[in-house]
């Protein structure tokens, strides 16, 4: 058990080594200098070259390569050229938005997806399978951003429930910032409840078809109990890998979805700096993504390790 | 039964997020803008209109200033003397005057402030606004003497840019998180990636908080207002559809205005095969400029025929020199030698202007013969392989700067013309003084490059605000780029 899970720890530092390196090139090869961006058109040569070595880019790649990993070996990050202050700090603001609206539009769409699928699915071939089913493929197809807008004018500009966009700031309170949350959050769950229900409809469909359900039903069991207690238990397997495939869709999907919200979240930032050539930002942030990651698939392999003694042999 | 209960609470909760909305008082502002500033909010720090868009006017205060109507007021400067010779400015400054953080303003931070903007190691984007003076000095705390190398015509104009703002030297440094400046308005807070908000600091103003919020998309900056969210979007040129329902809506005030962009399609004149003449002159009569400014701006913005604006007293309409004619443009491409047709690219940046004047542009291309690929790219590259590569045939872009008909004499600029006429022309305004004369040659100007036909000029660029009816005092025109609202006030 240690020697796997020290291996593993040790995969995921070289991920995270290889990682940083291909993220620092491939921003040094894209095409755009932030100085000039800052700058204009207007700009004169001398301005431009005072400015790059204001920003320290006129040192070579390799000297700024090592101080950035070394900056964050040390947990400090650097400075954004946009708003001038730490990446960290911004970073943890940002997450503090797009971190609830990504677990709130889980919850939408799980909430709406399992009842739906299951309907479809004890309801095979019949008109409520063909309306759940119907619904999926419309949400399937409605781009999110779009999706949004409809969301806006109807809640926000004819009704006046909601607020059109933008965060309050959680200081407001719980309540207000929630709100503020929903209709992004429908609007990035939606389209992802569509994908939920088909597959929650198609693996309880499958364990219906179980020898072990046969069994249940001629000892005798209620259907309902054989349905909640043996076959959505058994269902949630497929469905919950989906879900966790779907939580980095949701991150992407924010960038769309912040976007047309105004919400000062991680996606815009990332899309912002990305626009701004703020690399340093972009860098950090992208280091940052790709640590979570690789930290939740260490813990995952730990955990099937501890559930399923199999995999320590096979690693 | 159940699902009573359930839309009973939700109208429930709807009702207590309707009535914070109603809570609004009239003493606040709220703007609803595109673009966040960067890098951060000091104007003589970067060229982003962003930041200018906020702290122009409001936070930061110059010498001069640019009114509505783009002619030159004093600002920090009460008024001034010019010498003969025009090389020497005396400046008499307002007394009594104090930064948001409490420090006295007087003639040592004027001089700070230039001295700082043309140093050296300055990072300053407008630099070369600066480069006529020799020296700026305190004459006493209350006065200031700019001393010239050369006569410089534009210089009180040239005070009045963003870029040339007075700082003190105590919070120069971090003016980009902290604006502290002498406007009527003081930074309260930045909210990255939400809003910039500002506080009243002197009764010069009427209004108590001002709050520029950033809404990238155009339709959500809409939504927002009719929503309630935002009172003002200063410039929806992003999406000029969106101006015409709020037009025909009696609860908010649309203006259409100018300002100083002049939308052309750049050619690379020095790329063959349109370093001939005949090809340049082919392309503009393949323009409908007129269908252009229908179609991608639902007919906002004045066609144009040279490169000035056409408020300006000195323009003169050339839109009849190269007009609309698939006829002569074949022709002319015959005479050439392309009369088998030709290919090129377009490279568009991001605004609308640009994307969809592409797409019109290539049609109308089409008809004459000439094949045009468009490629989208981003304000990064476009500047980078555009501007700074020459890499490109012809792009889309709208030059924003004001009176900057002299980039055709700038040697090496990016559409690479070079004219000895022009030139002749420039060196002689540099001298005059005279504003008749001056007007004279500038209508010299305009038309070299006209009959030149150096880029295919389209339109100028419309400004269209649109506000919550009761507010006044907002900018209708563009004459630079500011968000001025120091005099905006709600009335009933």
């Amino acid at each position: 058990m240690l020697t796997y899970a020290v291996r593993r720890f040790s995969i995921l530092l070289i991920t995270l080594a290889a990682a940083s390196l291909v993220i620092f090139v491939v921003l040094e090869v894209l095409p755009g200098d932030v100085a000039l961006i800052i700058l204009g058109d207007a700009v004169r040569e001398d301005t431009l070259a005072a400015l790059r070595v204001e920003l320290g880019l006129d040192r070579p790649a390799s000297t700024r390569y090592v101080d950035w990993i070394a900056g964050l070996l040390s947990g400090r990050s650097g400075l954004s050229h946009t708003y001038g202050v730490p990446v960290t700090d911004l970073v943890r603001d940002r997450l503090g938005i797009t971190l609830p609206l990504a677990l709130m539009a889980i919850a939408i769409s799980t909430v709406l997806a399992v009842p739906l699928g299951m309907l479809a699915a004890t309801h095979h071939n019949r008109w409520r399978d063909y309306g759940v089913m119907g619904f999926s493929q419309v949400g399937m197809a409605i781009p999110n951003f779009w999706f949004g807008i409809l969301l806006v004018l109807l809640f926000a500009v004819t009704l006046r429930w909601f607020p059109s966009g933008g965060f309050p700031g959680w200081e407001a309170g719980l309540g207000a910032g929630l709100w503020a949350l929903l209709l992004p959050a429908l609007a990035l769950g939606l389209p992802e409840a569509a994908i939920l229900a088909r597959v929650t409809r198609s693996s309880v469909l499958e364990t219906l078809r179980a020898d072990f359900v046969r069994t249940a039903r001629a000892k005798g069991v209620a259907e309902r109990a054989i349905l909640f207690r043996h076959v959505l238990r058994n269902a949630l397997i497929p469905m919950t890998t989906i879900l966790g495939l779907q939580f980095a869709f949701l991150l992407a999907g924010s960038i769309v979805v912040e976007n047309v919200f105004f919400l000062p979240g991680l996606g815009r930032l990332i899309f912002q700096a990305v626009t701004q050539r703020d690399l340093i930002v972009v860098r950090d942030v992208t280091i940052l993504l790709v640590a979570l990651v690789v930290t939740i698939n260490f813990v995952v392999d730990l955990a099937y390790a501890v559930i399923d003694p199999r995999p320590k042999t096979l690693a | 039964m159940k699902r009573m209960h359930w839309s009973l609470g939700l109208a429930a909760i709807a009702l207590l997020g309707a009535s914070s909305a109603l809570a609004q008082t009239k003493d606040t502002l709220i703007l609803g803008v595109t673009l966040e500033p960067s890098p951060g909010l000091d104007p003589t720090a970067g060229a982003a209109a962003a930041i200018d868009e906020i702290v122009y006017a409001n936070v930061f205060e110059g010498l001069t200033r640019i009114d509505e109507t783009g002619a030159v007021q004093p600002q920090l400067a009460t008024d001034w003397a010019v010498s003969e010779d025009g090389l020497e400015y005396v400046f008499n400054l307002k007394t009594g005057v104090s930064f948001h953080d409490g420090t006295a303003f007087d003639a040592d931070d004027v001089v700070f402030s230039l001295d700082r903007a043309r140093a050296e190691d300055s990072t300053n984007a407008q630099k070369q606004l600066f480069e006529a003076i020799a020296s700026v000095d305190a004459v006493d705390p209350a006065t200031v003497k700019i001393t010239l190398s050369r006569p410089e015509g534009s210089l009180l104009f040239n005070l009045g840019w963003g870029d040339a703002v007075v700082v003190a030297p105590e919070s120069a440094e971090t003016n980009g998180t902290n604006p502290i400046g002498t406007g009527p308005f003081k930074f309260e807070q930045w909210v990255p990636g939400d809003r910039v908000e500002l506080a009243r600091f002197d009764d010069r103003v009427s209004l108590e908080k001002v709050v520029f919020r950033f809404i990238p998309d155009p339709s959500a900056q809409v939504a927002a207002l009719q929503a309630g969210d935002i009172d003002a979007i200063p410039n929806i040129a992003q999406a000029p559809e969106a101006f015409q329902q709020f037009q025909a809506d009696p609860n908010y005030v649309a203006v259409a205005g100018s300002t100083e962009g002049e939308t052309i399609l750049t050619i690379n004149n020095a790329r063959p095969p349109f370093d001939d003449v005949r090809v340049r002159r082919a392309i503009a009569h393949a323009i409908d400029r007129q269908a252009i400014v229908d179609l991608a701006m639902f007919g906002f913005g004045t066609p144009i025929g040279t490169h000035f604006a056409p408020h300006h007293p000195a323009y003169v309409d050339l839109t009849g020199n190269l007009p609309h004619d698939p006829e002569a443009a074949r022709a002319l491409l015959a005479e050439a030698g392309h009369g088998n047709g030709l290919e090129l690219t377009i490279k568009l940046p991001p605004p609308t202007y640009a994307r969809r004047g592409g797409e019109i542009i290539a049609a109308q291309l089409a008809e004459v013969g000439i094949e045009a690929e468009l490629i989208p790219v981003e304000w990064a590259q476009w500047l980078e392989q555009v501007f700074r590569g020459d890499d490109f045939d012809l792009t889309i872009v709208s030059h924003t700067e004001p009176l900057d008909i002299g980039i055709y004499g700038r040697d090496g600029y990016y559409f690479n013309y070079s004219s000895d006429a022009f030139n002749a022309v420039m060196a002689e305004l540099g001298t005059t003084a005279d504003l008749q004369q001056r007007n004279e040659l500038f209508g010299q100007a305009q038309r070299i490059i006209a009959d030149d036909a150096v880029n295919g000029y389209l339109f100028q660029l419309a400004k269209l605000g649109v506000w919550r009816k009761g507010l006044e005092g907002l900018w209708a025109n563009s004459p630079i780029q500011a968000t001025d609202v120091t005099q905006a006030r709600w009335v009933e």
